[in-house]
């Protein structure tokens, strides 16, 4: 049975549904993500399964019981807010004992508790600190801990992260998981950022307009995106738009060159494919592209180092193409203005609709 | 050719000039009131006019004090205008957490309704009130001064806007933990709000403190008036001696004063918290 399941979840705010038929189910111990752009209705639906917010069509479960009317407080829940939320006036110590103080603990169980979690995230060093002394990576340490210090059945975060900055960003990332599957605890993660949800998570819900786009393993969204919105905001991808010119074979016309994709064999009129800068092959010295694979004549515009990677820029027939090469010194040096061949499998083209 | 020193003095200067002469012009009162109060009546209306008698005359004070027992009437004043504060500082910061992080049908109607009764001058309040005093037989005493001031819709808009600075997610925080509204109302929202809570303190206390109309109407016996009456008791004698007259309002605007010194930090906080965080 499904630890956390959300059916048919709505929500309107005035005449406006920002929630739309949401159904997901979380399994015991599984990482769960919302993804998707700004204003898609992430939050919304958070803090629907948090009790925040009044449910307008739907139900929420946890172990098969309906949670839909339960105060916040008794879901067995734990939250980390985007801001840290925690309460200025007192200490790490204090911020983090407050639940069990709620609960009305033994003195030293809370102290004990409190402490070991503190420790946890690495912070027993300044627990006796006011959240303004502590950095925000540090504070939303402590509002981690304080989310699971009570031993919820659920951790819900949204956008733990994006106030922080890139390195302890990833730093921090990590000791989530880390946490999470130590404590082997149900989470659902809310966030924009899709690196951030395909490194992270065990499932992801795609959301667009309120709305579960796609939902599944974070290779399986890279790989196979369901819709153009999820190819296109889910990693970076190249798009070609042509016309099909020949419906058999599915041959299309990008910019007078000739591509065969297969998986376009029936289509007509003009349609785009997509591909993943990885995918696409840099053929050097005049090396023709192999069977199986289409072959693309571009211009090289500009090359940049990204570190590991080389992000090679190719203008092919008005539009930018974009090539990751892994940055091995094979490159031959790459000057602006000449002539590049590319290949790509033809596995790897995308039809986007 | 003017140098980045000379610059920052001459900056320095055009922010200190005013203010100077704006602390002289406020000061200057204060100064001659207390000058006046140290000068005999001998020295009065001589020309030119004195600041103060050398060495002062300090008997306008006990003298003062024999016309009206300004004493008894601080006193009065102090325990209403407390009284008042505290129960201001109560129903305005509770009225106000409702307003702000409670949900309820036709909150902001409610709220707009409590607002518009600022519109409505005190004068139009007076009689009714002073009815409904007169009618619970409060007149001439502190319950007359006290209780029709209790709650305001000035202090509940004030302590509002500053709550709704809080972020809500602090809220939700303390709820998901277990904790009760008044919970978190007391236990974080009030330790927040501490100079908007001065600011509204002070202010309420000033005001009562220099109510006139009100406890005129409502006293009858000396020993109920509060300070504002009694400076007019010093002036309503025969002669006009300011010496004594000033002699008492430098007694009784003591109180106020130690009051701003005391509460100004808190104060300045308060009256710019929205402007910084807005
Ligand atoms: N209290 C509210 N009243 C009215 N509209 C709201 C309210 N809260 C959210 N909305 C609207 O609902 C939509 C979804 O909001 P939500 O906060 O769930 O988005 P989100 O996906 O979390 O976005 P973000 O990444 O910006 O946090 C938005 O269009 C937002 O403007
Ligand atoms: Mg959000």
């Amino acid at each position: 049975m499904a630890h956390v399941k959300i059916e048919g979840l709505n929500k309107f705010y005035g005449s406006k549904h920002v929630v739309k038929d949401v159904n997901l189910e979380v399994a015991q111990g599984e990482f769960l993500t919302l993804l998707g752009p700004s204003g898609c209705g992430k939050s919304t639906t958070l803090r629907m399964v948090a009790g925040f917010e009044t449910i307008d069509a739907g139900k929420v479960y946890l172990h098969g019981k309906d949670i839909s009317g339960v105060p916040a407080n008794r879901r067995g829940i734990g939250m980390v807010f985007q801001s840290y939320a925690l309460f200025p006036n007192m200490s790490a110590l204090d911020n983090v004992a407050f639940g069990l103080r709620m609960q009305k603990a033994a003195a030293g169980t809370i102290r004990e508790k409190s402490v070991k979690m503190l420790a946890e995230v690495g912070l027993e060093q300044v627990m006796e600190q006011f959240p303004y002394q502590l950095s925000g990576g540090q504070q939303q340490r402590v509002a981690l801990a304080r989310a699971l210090v009570r031993e919820p059945e659920v951790l819900l975060l949204d956008e733990p992260l994006s106030a922080l900055d890139a390195k302890i960003r990833i730093q921090l990332r990590e000791l989530i998981k880390d946490i999470q599957q130590r404590h082997k605890i149900t989470t659902i993660y809310v966030t924009h950022d899709q690196e951030e949800a395909l490194s992270i998570s065990d499932r992801i819900a795609v959301m667009d307009k309120g709305k579960v786009v796609q939902l599944g393993a974070p290779d399986e969204i890279y790989a196979r995106p369901a819709n153009r919105f999820v190819a296109t905001f889910v990693g970076t991808l190249n798009q070609l738009t042509g016309q099909i010119v020949d419906g058999a074979r599915g041959v299309l016309d990008v910019a007078g060159q000739k591509l065969t994709v297969p998986t376009l064999a029936g289509k007509s009129g003009q349609v785009a494919v997509g591909v993943r800068p990885e995918k696409i092959r840099v053929l050097l010295n005049g090396a023709a592209a192999e069977a199986g694979e289409v072959a693309l004549q571009g211009t090289l515009k500009s090359a940049a180092l990204l570190g590991t990677i080389v992000r090679v820029t190719a203008e092919v027939g008005g539009a930018e193409v974009k090539v990751d090469v892994l940055n091995n010194s094979r490159l031959p040096g790459l000057t602006p203005g000449a002539q590049l061949s590319l290949g790509i499998s033809q596995e790897n083209l995308m039809v986007l609709e | 050719m003017i140098t980045g020193k000379w610059r920052r003095r001459l900056a320095k200067l055009g922010l200190y000039l005013p203010l100077t002469m704006a602390a002289i012009a406020v000061l200057f009162p204060l100064v001659f009131a207390v000058g006046t109060s140290l000068t005999s009546p001998a020295d009065q209306g001589t020309y030119p006019p004195k600041l103060m008698s050398w060495p002062p005359y300090f008997k306008s004070y006990p003298e003062a004090l024999t016309i009206a027992p300004i004493g008894r009437f601080i006193w009065n004043s102090f325990i209403i205008s407390t009284a008042v504060t505290l129960g201001q500082l109560v129903t305005a910061s509770l009225a106000a957490f409702a307003f702000s992080f409670l949900q309820f049908r036709g909150r902001n109607l409610v709220f707009y309704i409590f607002l518009s009764t600022m519109m409505i001058p005190a004068e139009a309040t007076l009689v009714p009130n002073y009815l409904t005093v007169r009618a619970l037989a409060w007149t001439d005493n502190y319950l007359g001064f006290t209780v029709p001031f209790l709650a305001t819709a000035f202090g509940t808009f004030l302590l509002r806007q500053f709550f709704l600075q809080l972020p809500r997610e602090l809220y939700d925080a303390a709820r998901i933990d277990g904790a009760s509204p008044f919970r978190f109302y007391w236990q974080v929202v009030l330790p927040l709000s501490r100079p908007a809570l001065a600011t509204l303190g002070v202010y309420s206390f000033l005001h009562t403190y220099n109510m006139y109309l009100w406890p005129l109407l409502i006293t009858n016996s000396e020993k109920m008036r509060t300070v504002q009456i009694g400076i007019r008791m010093l002036m309503w004698d025969e002669a006009l001696d300011w010496n004594r007259v000033m002699a008492g309002v430098a007694m009784v605007i003591l109180p106020s004063i130690l009051l701003l010194i005391f509460g100004q930090k808190q104060l300045i906080r308060g009256l710019t918290a929205g402007a910084l965080k807005g």
